[in-house]
């Protein structure tokens, strides 16, 4: 290919400035790319060794963006973990469940930003991890207020079943609703919300009624 | 001859031609005009994610956000066992008006960048854009799919060697001369190459964690991506609810998985590189169309083209910087 050229800045040739330049430009090339190997090779159930290596490159990767640590390339795991979430809340317990919804909810990038916040908050949610469960409850109550003007009393998560191509062939109805009904919904995270005198916001998650106790039996007399 | 001096020979010999095929591949000068079609995909698909973040800045960001500072910092430290390095300019306020001020500037900036008013301009201009991104990636990576991370990644290498000062207008600068005088510098062979590398390895890793799940073994992970209502762009499940329509929905499925093995492999075969190319402008929309992630499918689709179609090749030794 010819070089495109204006007069007077064509420089006379000469040879590179010295070995010593090329030596460390490519060791480190070699270097960042051994360790880009290793951070996409991690992204998807990393082992005990690569956990290692990247907790030693922290300070590399981290600031760079190049740990792809579960960056969801994969588009979808199918019904495993992409399922439907919904977030929804209560202002009072008499009132009707309101759904959250995206600004911008015509399949966007908004959209796809609540629910990966959604599966987040599901996956810890069947985790168990109820200390972060709490603190992600409380931002959402924030939010209603700053949007409703007061604290919602219940907030739920919950997940809605996807059918099948085979299901959908039968003419499964629920197939074409887009929201949510109460057949085979299930909630996964349900809390109570309770706010102080000084405005301090406490949370706490709801039971599984079909974990608890069965009731006792009265023997007859 | 004996068997030492034969390996010694096939060594040695192996090691001088590793030695010419790195440094072909590495050192070999090229214009930095190479640079400016990456440079205007990255561009315009940075003000893109920034616009498509003005929606719900408050939303996430704000003082009564979803995402608070707080709660943040507490998960990226897992409530304080492990050390974070993700900075975020973000991190420092959740004011609603420096949120405006941030993403207004990384607006301005994309701007900046998509024209390349100069050499130093475009330059510095490439690095506050990188910076921004990762603010926002890092601000809330929960938030953050493959378009950001590959996004952001790109945006990093664009620091090393932004391009020519004009930025569209020198990359189909066939007819006159260039506005601004080109370089020729190894940065441009370095960043180049650096993309086309963490590119190929976004392909690979698509591919990889996709086998990972039944649903892309057994053909019916495109009939997942068509049903779930966050990402249907339009409603195609009448498409596939026909007698044979499981086996369109297998042929996709198995078409995206192959795409995604193949591109990163015969892009690199010059015969075969315009053709995969090409396949990439079929194929991408596609994805997109099914998972309603349009903004990776776009970008994977212009960023691809550009990072292998439009690059130059290798300038002559006629005309050698180091490091300009």
């Amino acid at each position: 290919m010819s070089m495109k050229q204006s007069a007077g800045q064509i420089t006379p040739s000469e040879r590179p400035a010295g070995g010593w330049t090329e030596s460390v430009v490519s060791i480190a090339v070699a270097v960042h790319c051994m360790i880009v190997f290793i951070c996409a090779s991690s992204n998807y159930r990393p082992s005990a060794l690569q956990q290692q290596i990247l907790t030693l490159l922290r300070p590399y990767v981290q600031p760079l963006g190049i740990d792809w640590n579960y960056t969801p390339f994969y588009l979808t795991h199918g019904p495993q973990s992409d399922r439907w979430c919904v977030a929804e809340y209560k202002s009072t317990e008499d009132e009707q469940w309101r759904p959250l919804h995206a600004a911008w909810s015509w399949n966007s990038e908004s959209l796809l930003r609540w629910q990966r916040w959604m599966r987040f908050w599901a996956y810890y949610a069947d985790a168990e991890e109820d200390q972060l469960c709490a603190e992600i409850v409380k931002a959402l109550a924030q939010y209603v207020k700053w949007h409703g003007g007061h604290v919602p009393a219940r907030v739920r998560l919950r997940r809605i079943p996807i059918p099948d191509w085979e299901t959908a062939m039968q003419g499964d109805t629920t197939a074409w609703q887009s929201t949510p009904t109460d057949s085979g919904v299930h909630t996964i995270y349900e809390a109570v919300i309770f706010q102080d005198d000084y405005g301090q916001l406490f949370v706490a998650r709801v039971s599984n009624l079909t974990r608890a106790a069965p009731p006792m039996r009265r023997s007859p007399p | 001859m004996t068997v030492r001096a034969e390996l010694r020979t096939y060594y040695g010999q192996l090691g001088q031609r590793g030695d010419q095929a790195w440094r072909h591949f590495w050192l070999a000068p090229r214009s930095d005009s190479a640079m400016s079609p990456v440079r205007f995909v990255v561009g315009c698909f940075s003000g893109c994610y920034f616009l498509m973040f003005l929606g719900d800045l408050l939303t996430w960001f704000g003082p009564q956000g979803l995402w608070p500072r707080q709660l943040a910092a507490q998960v990226a430290t897992n409530f304080g066992t492990v050390s974070s390095f993700r900075f975020s300019l973000l991190q420092l306020s959740d004011h609603p008006l420096f949120l405006w001020v941030i993403a207004g500037l990384g607006i301005v900036n994309s701007a900046l960048l998509i024209w390349g008013v100069s050499r130093r301009s475009t330059h510095v201009a490439a690095i506050v854009n990188a910076l921004l991104i990762l603010s926002f990636v890092h601000r809330a990576a929960l938030l953050t799919g493959a378009f950001e991370a590959v996004l952001s990644v790109l945006c990093l290498y664009l620091c090393i060697c932004p391009g020519a000062g004009r930025g569209a207008a020198s990359t189909n600068s066939r007819a006159g001369a260039l506005a601004t005088p080109e370089r020729v510098t190894i940065r441009a062979t370095v960043a180049m190459r650096l993309i086309q590398i963490h590119l190929s390895a976004a392909y690979f890793v698509g591919g990889c964690s996709m086998l990972a799940a039944d649903v892309w073994w057994d053909g019916t992970a495109v009939w997942w991506l068509v049903t779930l209502p966050a990402t249907r762009l339009l409603e195609l499940r009448p498409l596939f609810l026909f007698s044979a329509g499981l086996f369109l929905v297998n042929a996709l499925t198995h078409a995206v998985v192959v795409f995604h093995f193949a591109f990163p492999v015969f892009v690199w075969c010059q015969p075969l590189r315009r053709l995969m190319v090409h396949l990439a402008t079929v194929v991408w929309p596609i994805i997109a169309l099914l998972s309603g992630q349009w903004a990776y499918g776009l970008f994977m689709v212009f960023v691809s083209r550009a990072a292998w179609l439009d690059a130059h090749t290798p300038a002559s030794h006629n005309n050698e910087r180091l490091f300009r």
